[in-house]
């Protein structure tokens, strides 16, 4: 072992191995879920948990009103206000957690907490409500439903891009009626021409989508792929780190004459 | 309403469980899918634990069966992980069946494992061939081409090191291209782990092109930092001005998280450098314009990387990229000697339960 501490630095050392045993009780979960696979799973959990804790505190004392206040208490009132409603809700939240499982609404004064921890927790849900919605039409519905609009019947376009515009306008209807439409529910009363019109185009849709999910699957693939090569450079580099890798090339090459 | 009742349950409420079970059961069955991305994951390596529940949810209250679909469990399972563009490694495997012939699936990981570990155990270099170039990547080297010494480049970092492995990748030619051109990093992340991610490739890859004879490249400090309170916070970095905006993105929800509430605000291009399963997802928003570059996957590594050798010198992870396009190759030949043995497998053993 002393030839294997003396190569690195022991922190960096200890890391490596740390990383190899925890990088492959993870691993082993393809064999199945066993307590090593999530004695693995766990430690990892906890230590990404117990930095981002320190992280996200460190930030938060970063950010530019939080560092108005410690150096100026009594300077803008308002600037109290995100710091009550975070007190709130904390305190609300743990109330929540500790008591949880003892049945009942509780006191009076439980209530009360509980009603206070209501405020923030709207005003987040609202905020981030009003904010998704705007940024889902400013960002996605209007600039693709334009462009899709734009690439659609491009008359005197060459026979490709005429073509592609108009398949384009097709799938994305198409995958919207799929989407939007329940044959059982909307299309009963319809008249049988339109009933067997839409089926048309919904069945159309439901090709469109396949083809979109299969081209996601295939990049999916390549995606992981690339994930598990990384992992096997990783896992070898770290053997050649530790001095193990150099020792079994050794052995390999002795064994196969090449040394 | 009465919001408070709502927000804790009586005893008395618990009463009319039976009935309110049942109607909470017909109410599921009709729901529409709550609206959301057509695909979505988690970061992380674990399905996310539900640490507190919103008005209306008590601790004892049954939460109501999903919709019925026409597929089992299992099956919906299998859909979920596979399209989840995060990687969700833990996750149990069957034991193989007596009753019905199937591929035992840790046997499938183990021979796309072999088909890959053998190569780079033995420091295989065929076959290596050339990974095709995808629109948007000649695109996004020109917009940084552009970049002037001293121009302000907006980051967000969405990746951290459960995707690293592949978006390090891609990060570390467009990061030299950005630190060769002069330009000035700011680098957000609203992952906690994302600026220790973005610290360590960004060192290494000045590390790297300082030992390069005649190179000489800003060495101040890395200014990245972790931003809480996720894409909520997001629009306040549309105020700041800024040459170019760069999405290093495992997911195509940091893309266009970006595009829907930063890019809006100050008009600045955005290039999004993504792992390989976004890449579809985020093609339209190439073609419609708002996106100004789209690298994706190890192939738009390897094509970024030969269009900054042609112009700048050697970039920073040849070794790596040529790695992976072996081990892309055969892995490639594991899946589709496994699809063509899965297929004739089912066609002999359905042949056989016809007679």
């Amino acid at each position: 072992m002393n030839s294997l501490l003396g190569q690195a630095d022991l922190a960096v050392l200890l890391g490596t191995w740390v990383g190899i045993v925890v990088g492959l009780l993870i691993f082993s979960a393809i064999f199945g879920d066993h307590w090593l696979a999530r004695l693995g799973q766990h430690i990892l959990v906890g230590v990404a948990l117990g930095y981002a804790a320190v992280v996200t505190w460190q930030a938060m004392f970063a950010l530019s009103f939080v560092q108005g206040l410690l150096a100026n208490p009594a300077g803008d009132i308002i600037q109290w206000i995100p710091i009550v409603l975070a007190l709130l809700l904390v305190i609300a939240g743990g109330e929540r957690i500790l008591m949880q499982g003892e049945g009942g609404a509780g006191s009076g004064s439980r209530r009360w907490l509980r009603w206070l921890g209501v405020a923030p927790a709207g005003l987040l849900i609202a905020a981030g409500i009003a904010i998704a919605s705007l940024g889902v039409l400013q960002g996605t519905l209007l600039p693709q439903f334009w462009r899709a609009a734009q690439t659609g019947f491009q008359w005197r376009a060459a026979p490709e891009p005429f073509l592609t515009g108009i398949l384009t306008l097709l799938i994305t209807v198409s995958a919207l009626i799929y989407f939007g439409v329940d044959p059982d529910r909307h299309l009963s009363r319809q008249p049988r021409w339109i009933a067997s019109f839409i089926r048309g185009w919904i069945w159309f849709g439901q090709r469109a989508v396949w083809l979109a999910a299969g081209a996601i699957f295939a990049r999916l693939i390549v995606s992981r792929s690339s994930l598990f090569i990384a992992f096997v450079e990783g896992i070898v580099a770290s053997f050649m780190t530790t001095g193990i890798g150099n020792t079994i090339l050794t052995w390999w090459q002795m064994i196969t004459g090449a040394l | 309403m009465d919001f408070e009742s709502s927000f804790e349950p009586e005893d008395e409420e618990l009463e009319d469980e039976e009935q309110t079970l049942d109607a909470g059961i017909s109410a599921a069955n009709e729901v529409v899918s709550a609206p959301g991305r057509l695909v979505s994951g988690v970061q992380g390596l674990l399905e996310p634990i539900r640490v507190a529940t919103a008005p209306g949810e008590g601790d004892q209250e049954q939460s109501p069966p999903p919709p019925t679909t026409g597929y089992d469990p299992d099956q919906l399972r299998r859909v979920r992980t596979l399209l989840a563009e995060e990687p969700l490694i833990a996750g149990a495997t069957r034991s193989p069946s007596h009753q019905q012939t199937s591929l035992w699936m840790p046997w499938v990981f183990l021979l796309i494992g072999v088909a890959v570990a053998v190569p780079i155990l033995f420091q295989w270099a065929r076959p290596l061939g050339q990974a095709r170039q995808w629109p948007g990547v000649a695109e996004a080297f020109s917009a940084i081409n552009r970049l002037q010494n001293g121009d302000t480049v907006q980051v967000l970092w969405a990746y951290d090191p459960a995707t690293a492995g592949e978006l390090d990748l891609l990060a570390a030619p467009l990061v030299q291209h950005m630190l060769d051109k002069g330009a000035r990093l700011e680098i957000i992340s609203l992952l906690p782990n994302g600026p220790a991610t973005a610290r360590r490739l960004v060192s290494g890859v000045r590390r790297i092109r300082s030992q390069e004879p005649g190179i000489t490249l800003d060495q101040s400090p890395i200014d990245a930092r972790f931003v809480p309170g996720g894409a909520m916070v997001l629009p306040a970095f549309g105020a700041t001005p800024a040459a170019l905006a760069v999405v290093f993105g495992a997911q195509a929800e940091d893309v266009q998280a970006w595009l829907e509430l930063v890019a809006p605000r100050n008009r600045t291009p955005v290039v999004a450098v993504t792992a390989a399963g976004a890449d579809p997802v985020l093609r339209p928003y190439l073609d419609s314009g708002q996106l100004k570059g789209l690298v994706s996957g190890f192939d738009g590594a390897a094509s970024y990387s030969r269009l900054l050798y042609a112009t700048t010198g050697q970039p920073p992870n040849q070794l790596q990229l040529a790695q992976q396009l072996v081990g892309q190759n055969f892995a490639l030949i594991a899946f589709l000697a496994l699809i063509v043995t899965g297929n004739l497998v089912a066609a002999l053993t359905t042949g056989r339960r016809h007679e």
